[in-house]
């Protein structure tokens, strides 16, 4: 492959790349081709799915208050900023947030893999 | 279309199921779709319409999964990239050869273009087209289609080089 073979191709295939397909009626055919039960049944999940996330944030609220949840944040914090920071508390937060970001960054490629085509 | 407009439709998509948002993403994604598959089957119209048709439905019963990382023609391209190499699998004959059928009507892959792909093995096409055609990068082709980066290389090397040979033979390099 030299440079003239790399122009040769370029030009061969310019008419394709700068083409447009003309829609002619096609996405109509993909809309009225779209399953309806699935629509129906989505729906459904999606309503559970959200009801589901309701009544655990619900819970976890109730159970904020009851354990009286704000007590141990508060003292965290208070511990945070009364105690000067040291080599092991920086390096345990450097680790922490390694820790979150690489968790972060799987679920990202897991959710991308995970695509069933 | 930008990506941010892109995403504000896949949510519509996905949170209200709102099909106008849908249509809106398959007439701005139709032609490259549709385009890829004109190429793969050397012209086949009719097949290439059934094949993008598929494609854009497993868009929309999976578009739930499309997390915004890569745009929204690279996620569509790698599902027809998987309905095309299914289509093959399930046929386990590669594309037939027969100049008669590749007449297209098309402006944007006249028969020339056709027959010139028709020299290339299948993985062979699919990496020249998706570089030469829709202009992706090397990485981008390994991305959409799971090959290593080094296997699109040699694809892309020795295709390039088969149809080089080709265009000269036939006189290409002299008009």
């Amino acid at each position: 492959m030299d440079m003239t073979d790399d122009k040769l191709l370029e030009e061969f295939f310019m008419p394709a790349r700068n083409g447009v397909v003309a829609d002619n009626g096609f996405t109509e055919r993909v809309m009225n081709s779209l399953p309806a039960a699935t629509h129906a049944r989505d729906h459904r999940a999606a309503l559970f799915s959200r009801l589901w996330t309701c009544l655990c944030v619900a819970v976890a609220a109730v159970l904020f208050f009851v354990i009286r949840g704000w007590e141990p944040i508060f003292n965290v914090i208070r511990v945070i900023i009364t105690t000067p920071p040291t080599t092991s508390s920086m390096l345990m937060f450097l680790v922490s947030a390694a820790v979150v970001g690489f968790v972060l960054l799987g679920e990202v490629i897991n959710h991308e893999r995970s695509v069933i085509m | 279309m930008g990506r941010i407009n892109d995403i504000s439709l896949v949510t519509q998509v996905t949170v209200f199921r709102n099909r106008r948002a849908f249509d809106q993403l398959v007439r701005e994604y139709q032609s490259p779709i549709r385009r890829f598959f004109l190429s793969q089957t050397l012209g086949n119209e009719a097949l290439s319409d059934d094949l993008s048709q598929d494609t854009f439905l497993k868009a929309y019963t999976c578009i739930g999964q499309y997390r915004g990382t890569a745009s929204f023609l690279t996620w569509l391209m790698r599902i027809a990239y998987n309905v095309w190499y299914d289509h093959c699998r399930r046929n386990k004959t590669e594309v037939e050869v027969k100049p008669e059928m590749m007449k297209t009507s098309h402006d944007t892959l006249n028969i020339d273009i056709c027959q010139a792909l028709a020299q290339l093995k299948e993985e062979e096409r699919t990496c020249i087209t998706l570089q030469l055609i829709d202009g992706y990068s090397i990485s981008e082709i390994a991305d959409i289609t799971r090959m290593p980066e080094n296997t699109v290389k040699s694809h892309l090397k020795r295709g390039k080089e088969k149809t080089a040979n080709y265009l000269r033979e036939n006189g290409y390099d002299r008009r």
